[in-house]
């Protein structure tokens, strides 16, 4: 019996076993959930008993017990309706598989350090460089030599071609031949250097250590794949009475899966995480400690007196407003909050006003305007820490360019001014006072964000049609009347999902701040620059209060969201009266 | 011309035969891999030779060195978030101010036991970082027999950069013949930063300085204070020494001697529009690249307390889940030689750690600057070690003290008000 056939013949006996599963599967699903659902009891049932055994997680205390306990009952919710031919349990049984399947691979591959392979690999890439970078070499030539040749035989095939140019070819198809010749020196370069022996027997000897937790994982995960096959059998679909369209629907959702694995795994998943974490006390390193919702009262506590009275123990005076004095339990967090409102104000109208002004012109096509168009783009593809340090170069008090510009310009109104003359040495700090910093700030803000809005503006008044101005030309409007009373009403979804964008983009301000403080501390001088995200990165990475942070984070997802929904709701009412 | 199929075939073949026999070696040295922050591109290369170099000596170390990002670019924070993720190298190097937070959250083994294995010396380093290395987290005091966090990698300390021909230019006594007659004070600095900033010229400043802690924790501990009470359990800017020692600072800025406080000094500096300009060695590798004007070092100025420079350190600790802390420590004995103590040294930018005459000899070779001494004298001149907080929290003490002076330098509270508050603000570092 030959390989083909051999690998033919346990194809059939998979498909047997699948057959199998298939036509068993209103009575075998059942169990397997009932099974799940006895796991998971276990796994809560060790998490009060044994907390140690749960590793990491053990820090989640009763939230981990009580995660493990609910998803079990579901489980026999799930098994209970499969029994019954509930479609809603099918579909809940698929997805618990599929969750399955991800969390059990996951945990093989890190309990048994499989996942150090993708390390090796990577290191095995990176030392064969030399090479890759041959064979990338070798291909260009090539591609230069067959280039060179289609010119010679001008589209042509290479049997019709003249005799003169069937003797120019010869020395490029020598070319062609050199070029060859590299990109396959290159692969034996590469070989050699990405070692691929090694690596196999590394492989080879992670794969078969004995790791019994590794192993029940594995088995874990194949008997949910095995499950996931037996729900989307014919039988099952039988026993549920799905009709042809939830098939589909079903079809649907798991092409999409394992996108949505992904986004579960890699951002739905550490923002539960992180909004899990903000109910506990913990420093990224040691045992969590459950504190409810303090963190949060922690941030927000504020209480407001009568002028002269005292505050409760904790609170310091932030404010005095309208005869009131008001005390915060985090002070700092609510300067943050304090100075993102201002820089919101002020930013985003710097940041969208300019640019709606910019494609307007752009777009009346004048000469230069590509160029133009171009240029202004770059602050959007240059990296915000590299022009960030060229900022705080220009903004320098002594040797920056913005006050040596000012005080150029006070020297020439000195000649035509009359009175007092304007100083002639102009030293404002900028980055280092508390009144300058944060508008500082804000211009390299607005000049990063600009350009790309000017984009989007233009692609909006691309979209207008040029009928809408013949009309108004027509109706004798001038071309400020045309902006005010065509353009602008045509801009209005450009304007709002440029808004939208730049108002999120200004709450989560972190990286401009940061970079122009370096190395003084976060939110130098004097807080005048604290931002709520580098308030959270002070807090977490720097101070080690991990659940302080996450509450912050969350709080400022509220806001955000808040801001967008009402900036959405605007939108949609401005629609609808239209 | 064809390709011959078949000698394709072999010369793979040979090449998969060739790379299989390269990865037959029998001998397992331990694999680890190191981290550390170099201070410029030289001394990243400088780094990664010494990792081959220890490798190839057959020690029972197989390395792989990892770049650390540079000066001011977050390394601990990347690094804290690395450990908790389970990437962190087996052997890093974290500042002086980072061991007690790192100890204290278990991120970083206690190497005494393995320490004690093999020929280590305390004594052979200097006292100020072995203090902060053998503190026992329960007490928070030094217990040299039960505790070793670390070694250290190396030492600086502060020296003032000095632009000659600024000083020849406002007529007054160099510096350096000041700090040889014993001279060079407070009174002396503040006489020739107004001088300098009277005779440069429109932007010139007599001195300039950074904005974070030891630029003016240095006039702190000139002037007698300190951040701390003796047994750092609580601030101590508040007291009456303290307090004196940044009230003179402010006034060099009020008086408008300085470049502005949380300014960038070091652009000016270099454009020849500032004196003076505090800074560690660290920033000589730069200082090298000024053409413009002639350029040298000296003491800071000797305040009402003698000596009180800076000690600046950083050591290379053990993480706390490396799988073979044998070999981890034997890594950081490598690192902390006098071999390559020596060959960093070298390089200009840091001063060895250990306390060996070969290595401080490579150290004052390097020239420019021509007065190294001064780095050597201020080591030894009863210097304050930067230290970490055993029974607090650094970096929130870091940051509460740092908005204050902030404030009081840019004329936004005034100094009765900072002494009244500023350690009710730096006391939730401590629990407070």
């Amino acid at each position: 019996m030959n390989f083909l056939e051999r690998w033919q013949n346990r194809r059939k006996k998979t498909s047997r076993i699948i057959r199998l599963l298939s036509n068993k599967a209103v009575t075998i699903t059942p169990v397997w959930h009932f099974a799940l659902a006895g796991l998971l009891m276990v796994a809560a049932v060790l998490s009060v008993l044994l907390p140690s055994t749960l590793g990491p997680l053990a820090g989640f205390g009763l939230a981990a017990t009580a995660l493990c306990a609910g998803l079990g009952i579901l489980q026999v919710f799930i098994a209970i309706g499969l029994k019954r031919g509930s479609g809603w349990s099918r579909r809940a049984a698929l997805v618990t598989n599929i969750l399955f399947i991800a969390i059990a691979s996951f945990l093989a591959f890190q309990i048994a350090k499989w996942i150090l392979l993708f390390n090796l690999i990577g290191d095995a890439f990176y030392k064969a460089f030399g090479g890759l970078a041959i064979v990338v070499l070798g291909i260009a030539w090539w591609v230069v030599a067959v280039r060179i040749a289609k010119r010679i035989h001008d589209g042509s095939s290479e049997i019709e071609i003249s005799p003169k140019a069937a003797r120019r070819l010869r020395p490029v198809k020598v070319l062609k031949r050199v070029g060859q010749v590299i990109v396959l020196a290159g692969i034996l370069v590469w070989v050699i250097q990405f070692n691929p022996f090694t690596l196999m027997f590394v492989a080879l000897g992670a794969l078969f250590v004995p790791n019994p937790l590794a192993a029940v994982f594995v088995l874990l995960a194949i008997l949910s794949i095995l499950m996931m096959r037996a729900l989307l059998g014919e039988i099952m679909s039988r026993h549920v009475s799905a009709n042809q369209s939830e098939e589909e629907k079903l079809a649907g959702w798991l092409f999409v899966a394992p996108s949505l694995l992904g986004f579960m795994a890699f951002l739905a998943g550490p923002l539960l995480y992180s909004l899990v974490m903000s109910f506990f006390d913990w420093n990224g390193s040691s045992r969590m400690t459950f504190v409810g919702f303090d963190n949060y009262f922690g941030t927000l506590g504020l209480q407001v007196v009568s002028n002269g009275d005292a505050f409760n123990v904790g609170f310091t005076k932030i404010a005095d407003i309208f005869g009131l004095t008001v005390g915060a339990l985090d002070p700092l967090f609510w300067r943050s909050m304090y100075n993102i409102a201002i820089f919101l104000v002020t930013a985003v109208p710097l940041a969208v006003v300019p640019a709606l002004i910019l494609a307007t012109l752009i777009e009346l096509r004048l000469p230069g305007s590509k160029v133009f168009r171009a240029i202004f783009f770059i602050p959007s593809v240059a990296g915000v820490i590299g022009v960030t340090l060229i900022w705080k170069q220009m903004l320098n008090s002594s040797v920056g360019f913005f006050n040596y510009a000012i005080q150029e310009i006070f020297i020439m109104l000195n000649f035509v001014l009359p009175g007092d003359p304007l100083p002639t040495r102009v030293e404002i700090g900028w980055l280092s006072t508390e009144q300058w910093a944060l508008a500082a700030v804000v211009v390299v803000f607005a000049w990063s964000q600009f350009g790309f809005n000017t984009v989007l503006f233009i692609a909006g008044l691309q979209s207008i049609s040029k009928e809408l101005y013949e009309a108004a030309e027509l109706d004798g409007a001038n071309s400020f009347q045309k902006f005010r009373n065509v353009t602008l009403p045509a801009l209005k979804p450009t304007t709002f999902f440029v808004t939208a964008t730049t108002v999120i983009l200004a709450l989560q301000l972190f990286d401009i701040v940061f970079a122009l403080n370096q190395p003084n501390v976060v939110g130098f001088p004097n807080n005048a620059t604290l931002t709520p995200v580098v308030y959270l990165y002070q807090l977490g990475f720097q101070q080690g209060e991990f659940g302080r942070a996450s509450a912050v984070a969350w709080i400022l997802f509220a806001v955000i969201f808040i801001f967008t929904l009402i900036q959405f709701n605007r939108q949609k009412k401005e629609a609808e009266a239209i | 011309m064809r390709l011959n199929k078949k000698a394709i075939a072999v010369a793979l073949g040979s090449a998969l035969l060739l790379s299989g026999c390269a990865g037959l070696d029998t001998a397992e040295p331990a694999k680890l891999t190191w981290m550390t922050r170099p201070d410029n591109q030289a001394e990243a290369d400088v780094y990664a030779s010494i990792s081959d170099e220890i490798t190839a000596q057959n020690i029972g170390l197989n390395l792989t060195y990892k770049a650390g990002n540079s000066e001011g670019s977050s390394y601990q924070d990347k690094l804290k978030t690395d450990i908790a993720a389970g990437t962190a190298p087996d052997v890093f190097w974290i500042p002086g101010t980072d061991i007690a937070d790192f100890a204290k959250a278990g991120l970083i083994l206690n190497m005494r036991d393995e320490a004690k294995k093999t020929d280590h010396k305390d004594s052979d380093f200097y006292e100020g970082p072995m203090a902060s290395l053998t503190v026992d987290p329960a007490t928070g005091q030094p217990n040299a027999d039960t505790h070793l966090w670390g070694l250290p990698r190396d030492v600086s300390t502060f020296a003032l950069y000095l632009n000659l021909d600024l000083i020849q230019k406002a007529g007054v006594e160099d510096p350096r013949e000041l700090a040889k007659a014993g001279k060079w004070d407070w009174a002396a600095f503040e006489k020739t930063a107004a001088a300098i900033t009277k005779a440069g010229g429109a932007g010139v400043k007599g001195f300039g300085a950074g904005g974070w802690w030891a630029n003016w924790g240095y006039f702190v501990n000139s002037g007698g204070g300190s951040f701390f009470n003796a047994d750092r359990t609580a601030c101590a800017l508040d007291s009456d020494a303290s307090v004196a020692g940044l009230s003179y600072m402010k006034g060099l800025y009020d008086n408008g001697y300085g470049v502005k406080y949380g300014e960038d000094a070091e652009p000016p500096f270099k454009a020849g529009q500032v004196g003076m300009f505090i800074n560690g060695r660290w920033a000589t590798p730069g200082a090298r690249e000024i053409k413009n004007f002639a350029w040298d070092v000296v003491n800071l100025p000797t305040g009402p307390t003698a000596g009180k420079n800076w000690q600046f350190w950083g050591a290379y600790v053990v993480n706390a889940k490396t799988k073979n802390p044998a070999a981890a420590f034997k890594l950081v004995q490598q690192l902390t030689s006098v071999d390559v103590q020596g060959k960093i040294s070298e390089l200009g930018a840091n001063i060895p750690s250990r306390k060996s005459q070969a290595a401080i000899d490579k150290f004052l070779g390097f020239t420019p600057p021509e007065n190294n001494q001064a780095f050597v004298d201020a080591i030894s001149n009863d210097p304050v070690a930067e230290g970490p907080l055993w029974q607090g929290n650094w970096p929130a003490f870091d940051k509460a003290a740092g908005d204050a002076v902030s404030a009081l330098f840019n004329g936004t509270r005034t100094i009765d008000d900072f002494k009244a508050k500023v350690c009710t603000e730096a006391s939730g570092a401590f629990g407070g």
